[in-house]
């Protein structure tokens, strides 16, 4: 529910951070966490009607999954795919996450003039 | 031309967010972001709060429609209730919360309490400027919320889980549901309560000052 929100985010964060408008852009790579509670179709379809809405239905966009990466207590670094796997190496489930918690918009591919 | 960025897509609200948590942060008040399902008693918290919490607080309740909640707090007695209605939102942005500060008179203020959006998922997304996430489940929903909602569970600091006088009535597994919410956080502080004859509360507060003590 909360996608298009985000999708209205990614959007302005770019227009800041780019300095040439959507019209030279082809593509937008997001990477999603398996763990950033978000739905990736409804990610994916809030910034279709938001760049369509600015002119730039061209531009496409690129998904990428980041599996949620632990920290345990004893050192051991691992991944897991849901949030009852514990530690392989003493089976412990005090740990800290280290990525898979967020959407981070990676880069965005620009033609070349 | 690939151009990297590498920015959280929540940058805007990163921002806010940071605003807000500057203007808590001198106007010395702890703000704690409550985030709960529908009915498991945010408000009626809130209400056993306004009546026993000596320090000057104020709520900001965020509802898709009505001020039903504010209403309901000044109706008690409470008079700094004040209501966002998000008017379809399914979550409050740090925009709203900073609109809405603006217009309460903070002079004196310690604690801002925000009720969000009746929801287990949005809200966890969004940082407001809080000082911390505290989420609250309730004995009649069931014991499995914290397994289906992991995303509020990794963030929320605190878990209050209220109602606890209707534990011996429902097939409630509270030892597991403590369980599951240190499996997800495991640095959690978990408070039993019940908003409807003020057990539990005594240990909260306690637990709310000490955390003011330490920001002041």
């Amino acid at each position: 529910m909360h996608e298009f929100a985000l999708a209205e985010d990614i959007v302005k964060t770019i227009e800041k951070e780019i300095s040439s408008d959507f019209s030279q852009m082809q593509e937008i790579e997001l990477e999603v966490g398996t763990f950033a509670g978000v739905v990736t179709e409804s990610l994916e379809f809030g910034l279709t009607v938001i760049l369509k809405d600015k002119d730039a239905e061209h531009v496409k966009v690129k998904i990428i999954s980041v599996p949620a990466q632990c920290s345990c207590e004893c050192g051991h670094q691992y991944e897991i795919e849901n949030i009852f796997q514990e530690c392989p190496q003493c089976q412990s489930l005090n740990r800290s996450m280290n990525s898979g918690t967020d959407v981070i918009i990676s880069s965005v591919e620009i033609a070349e003039e | 031309m690939k151009k990297k960025i590498n920015i959280s897509a929540q940058e805007n609200n990163r921002i806010k967010a940071g605003e807000n948590r500057e203007i808590f942060k001198n106007k010395n008040i702890l703000t704690i972001n409550i985030i709960g399902s529908p009915g498991c008693g945010k408000t009626s918290i809130l209400e056993y709060m306004a009546a026993h919490f000596e320090p000057k607080f104020a709520v900001i309740v965020g509802d898709v429609k009505t001020a039903l909640d504010s209403d309901r707090l000044i109706q008690s007695g409470f008079s700094s209730a004040y209501a966002i209605e998000t008017g379809g939102g399914c979550h409050l942005t740090p925009q709203q919360i900073q609109n809405k500060f603006n217009e309460i008179n903070s002079d004196g203020l310690e604690y801002l309490f925000v009720e969000n959006v009746g929801n287990l998922v949005c809200p966890s997304s969004f940082d407001l400027g809080e000082d911390f996430k505290m989420a609250v489940l309730s004995i009649p929903e069931g014991d499995e919320k914290v397994r289906k909602y992991p995303s509020l569970f990794l963030k929320a600091e605190v878990v209050v889980i209220n109602k606890v006088d209707l534990a011996g009535m429902m097939d409630y597994d509270i030892e597991q549901v403590k369980k599951d919410c240190k499996t997800h956080n495991p640095n959690v502080e978990i408070f039993e309560v019940s908003a409807k004859t003020g057990l539990g509360f005594e240990t909260f507060f306690e637990y709310l000052k000490g955390k003011k003590t330490k920001k002041s």
